[in-house]
């Protein structure tokens, strides 16, 4: 009766694929599955932010309101921004609500339940009323085409089911990066929608779109911009183009009468 | 403002992929020297021979015995650890994680054999395993390292 | 292959004992069958789908042990132990060893 060890081959319990089927099978068609699946949720989410009431959106943004310090400045673009709204034909279940901020940057932005942001820095920069009209007829096209709320519900919606299936893993962030650059792709396709709404309402109200580009004109002067893939909004020049091509199209003047902004916007 | 927000967004996927290939590479080297040197510990002359069976031949004069044990903690690669990610949404064997498992319980069983060797024992009977998953780092879905304890009886003839 | 979890196979000798031989294989659930086990956690009850894949893995565990025994001349393994191990969420390892044996006939 013998005690004897033998030394079993190699490659019973670790079996040698290669790595090249692995990575190949998993990696490559892994992400052409979940390219396609962040496709349709993006697009399934964002579609279906449409039957969101809007009341929900002032619902949520009540503590804006309470914000709002109507002075000269906040008056001024209020009235402003409504008349655009009537030429530019503003969906009537929404409203805007304008809010100034006496802020150095020059940025505005539109935000849930209608409410517009008008910085400081961006009316120093603006020389004429219709440069300031496109600019916040841009952030009411925003409104009219409820980006915000959809822009929200793709953001909490992706993240919830990313958590869901892959938790906090590496996968996880990859995906989670896929997902952003669909986003900014929406983000990117929304803006263009919104520069045609706003020059179709400058074109009503002023019978012309001269100075519709100028802040986009000014923005171009100003370097430090990074690939348009990686950005929310689509590269300047090709904004400016876009814009250009838009008023041929239909047939709007490029050129008429502008008028200066009041004296207080100046300084 | 918005540069800093690009490098927000490829950051993490440069860093990821950084770490794949480091991983991938170290992960492949590290494996193959470690297989090169248990199969050269296990082919030793005058290794110490293991068995699974609970009792030892009855023999004289009766033998002294003493319980060895061996173990070892080893860790995934992240290249491993970022494929086994992927395979558990389509399920399957996990490739990766077999070669990772069987180093480590053969290393543990090294281990012990040379603690029986420092006795001068000759054979070790009823070889249990014994195995534990240690996360690293508090993240839940991953695999921080494992660790292998091999134990068993060692018989040491005659002093 | 005969696999035994006895010390000693009743009527027949050990002619050889060869050492240990083990199998071992880690497989890892899918999403869609977690989802419907999370469904099931609800209501109580077997999970199939689990069974199923846990009783494949352990078939292939014993597979690769026999297949070591058979590679090093035993025809039986005796005093198997199993022992399974979660290693990371989602994916389980099975494992099986034992004393390769040669018996008389």
């Amino acid at each position: 009766m013998g005690y004897t060890n033998r030394q079993p081959p190699e490659g019973i319990n670790n079996v040698e694929t290669g790595w090249q089927r692995d990575f190949v099978i998993l990696v490559v068609g892994f992400f052409a599955v979940m390219a396609l699946l962040i496709w349709l949720l993006v697009q399934v989410l964002g579609w279906s932010a449409r039957w969101v009431p809007f009341s929900w959106e002032q619902a949520l943004t009540r503590s804006l309101e309470e914000t709002l310090e109507p002075n000269e400045q906040q008056v001024y673009l209020q009235t402003f921004a409504d008349q655009l709204a009537e030429a530019g034909g503003l969906d009537e279940s929404l409203s805007i609500v304008v809010h100034y901020e006496d802020r150095k940057t020059v940025n505005a932005f539109a935000t849930l339940g209608g409410h517009v942001f008008i910085l400081r820095g961006l009316l120093e920069e603006v020389e004429t009323e219709q440069a300031l009209a496109f600019v916040l007829a841009h952030e009411i096209a925003h409104v009219h085409y409820r980006h915000p709320v959809r822009a929200a519900s793709r953001q909490l919606g992706f993240t919830v089911v990313m958590a869901m299936v892959f938790g906090r893993t590496d996968v996880g962030t990859l995906v989670g990066t896929g997902g952003h650059m669909a986003m900014l792709d929406y983000s990117r396709k929304q803006e263009l929608e919104a520069d045609a709404w706003a020059l179709h309402a400058v074109h009503n109200l002023y019978g012309h779109v001269e100075d519709a580009d100028a802040l986009f004109r000014w923005l171009d002067q100003q370097t430090t911009s990074p690939p348009a893939w990686l950005s929310s909004h689509p590269n300047t020049r090709e904004r400016i183009q876009y814009l250009n091509a838009l008023a041929q199209e239909h047939g709007y003047p490029l050129e008429g009468e502008t008028t200066p902004l009041p004296a207080w916007a100046q300084d | 403002m918005e540069l800093l927000l690009s490098i927000q967004l490829i950051g993490p996927v440069v860093f990821v992929l950084l770490l794949l290939a480091t991983g991938f590479f170290s992960g492949r080297y590290l494996e193959r020297k470690h297989y090169a040197r248990i199969i050269e510990d296990e082919t030793a002359p005058g290794q110490v021979m293991v068995f699974a069976e609970r009792l030892p031949p009855p023999r004289l004069p009766a033998p002294q015995t003493q319980l060895v044990m061996g173990s070892v903690v080893i860790s995934v690669d992240y290249y491993k650890r970022f494929i086994a990610g992927l395979r558990q949404l389509i399920g399957g064997r996990l490739n990766s994680y077999e070669s990772l498992i069987d180093r480590a319980r053969r290393e543990a069983l090294l281990r012990m054999r040379a603690e029986a060797k420092k006795l001068g024992a000759q054979q070790v009977f009823n070889i249990k395993f014994e195995t534990a998953a240690i996360s690293g780092r508090g993240r839940e879905n991953s695999v921080g390292s494992l660790e292998v304890l091999a134990y068993g009886t060692a018989l040491i003839d005659g002093r | 292959m005969l696999l035994s979890n006895l010390e000693i196979v009743p009527g027949r000798k050990v002619k050889e004992h060869l050492g240990l031989v083990q199998g071992s294989t880690v497989r890892a659930k899918h999403v869609g069958r977690d989802i419907a086990a999370s469904f099931k956690n609800v209501f109580g009850g077997e999970l199939k789908g689990y069974t199923e894949l846990l009783n494949d893995s352990r078939e292939e565990a014993m597979s690769r042990m026999s297949a070591q025994a058979e590679a090093i001349g035993a025809n039986a393994v005796l005093n198997v132990r199993f022992s399974t191990s979660s290693l990371t969420q989602g994916a389980a390892e099975l494992f099986v060893y034992g004393s390769a044996v040669v018996l008389e006939d």
